[in-house]
């Protein structure tokens, strides 16, 4: 590419900032002129807005990117042999053998404890199964040493559990349209919501958050197996 | 203050993505120009949601101001979907040098389909 092109590219990016600047400037800053919070907590219970928007009014959303994480790791373990090669040559030392097996429960842990109160704290499903995904790609890395694999779920195990978990969410999702006539209901089928910020409320919202949070773990560790296998 | 200089950076991720999509020929920094860019939406997303006098959309206490959740909810979609995306690019990356031996777009003049 030429000086003059490379001079044009860099004047049309400086422009196109200008001008989201200056679209930037016309937004207005007032704090929430509708005022969500009481409808918030009336219809879905759950303290996280954003989980009530995730996993309630757009659940059907949800569903949408959930079936785009099971389509890449469907897509990406098919594209990718499976080569029995590891990463590593090498053995670790005894500290990343044995730290790692310390760490593992608590990651785990962690990443549970994560989806658990996705409607009551920042976080949920999708945080919390990147976490458990972190935990098990650790180990498979940390522990394949050479042409031997370890793993903490086996690969087939692995289709198996996301698939479940797919389908899960799709029951859920009959459920309300079985006891509401919508589906994915949560409040309509008359579950009830409990008191916003405890535990055990908001309905389906932690039932959601669970299934995708095993769906997201699983997938991930598909994807990045599947890439690290080469 | 922090909308300026959340927006500033966010206009510059812009520009250091599209321009590093446009110039660079390897594959793999490509790839990461595009995580630059979607860097540069999660950041807009952010400051679209953004008020100086609101909290954030934890509910803690129903009479409190907080901030729009819905651009957080679309930035958690838009973290996925890319994530998805990455994977996917760095596979046929992983294809395309198999076949052909280089991750450079000039080498694969040739390269039909």
């Amino acid at each position: 590419m030429s000086r003059i092109s490379a001079t044009l590219l860099v004047s049309g990016i400086i422009v196109f900032g200008v001008i989201v600047a200056y679209e930037l400037t016309l937004m207005p800053r007032t704090a929430d002129p509708l005022n969500h919070a009481p409808l918030t907590l009336r219809d879905t219970g759950a303290v996280n807005a954003v989980s009530a928007i995730l996993f309630d009014y757009r659940a059907l959303d949800t569903l949408g990117e959930a079936t785009v994480i099971l389509m890449t790791a469907t897509v990406v373990a098919f594209l990718t042999p499976r080569a029995k090669a590891s990463m590593l040559a090498v053995r670790l030392s005894s500290i990343v053998l044995y730290g790692v097996v310390i760490l593992l429960p608590f990651i785990t842990i962690l990443g549970i404890a994560v989806m658990a109160h996705g409607h009551i704290s920042p976080g949920g499903g999708f945080t919390g199964g990147v976490i458990v995904a972190t935990s098990t790609v650790f180990y498979a890395v940390v522990y394949s040493v050479g042409g031997q694999q370890s793993y903490v779920i086996a690969p087939a195990a692995n289709k198996l559990i996301e698939n479940t978990a797919m389908t899960a969410f799709i029951g859920v999702g009959l459920l309300g349209l079985g006891l509401a006539g919508s589906f994915l209901a949560n409040a309509q089928t008359g579950i009830p919501l409990g008191t916003p910020g405890e535990l055990l409320s908001a309905g389906t919202i932690p039932v959601l958050n669970l299934i995708s949070g095993v769906k997201v773990g699983v997938g991930l560790g598909i994807i990045v197996m599947s890439l690290f296998l080469e | 203050m922090i909308v300026l200089t959340i927006g500033i950076t966010c206009i510059a991720l812009t520009g250091i993505g599209i321009y590093g999509l446009l110039r660079r020929t390897h594959m793999i920094r490509m790839v990461l120009c595009f995580n630059i860019l979607e860097a540069a939406a999660l950041l807009g997303l952010v400051l679209i949601a953004y008020s100086p006098d609101a909290r954030s959309p934890i509910l803690r206490a129903a009479t409190d101001a907080h901030v729009l959740p819905l651009p957080h909810a679309l930035a958690l979609t838009a973290i996925v979907i890319g994530a998805s995306l990455t994977a996917l690019m760095l596979t046929l990356i992983v294809r395309v040098h198999r076949s052909h031996g280089t991750v450079l777009v000039d080498k694969l003049k040739d390269w039909r389909g």
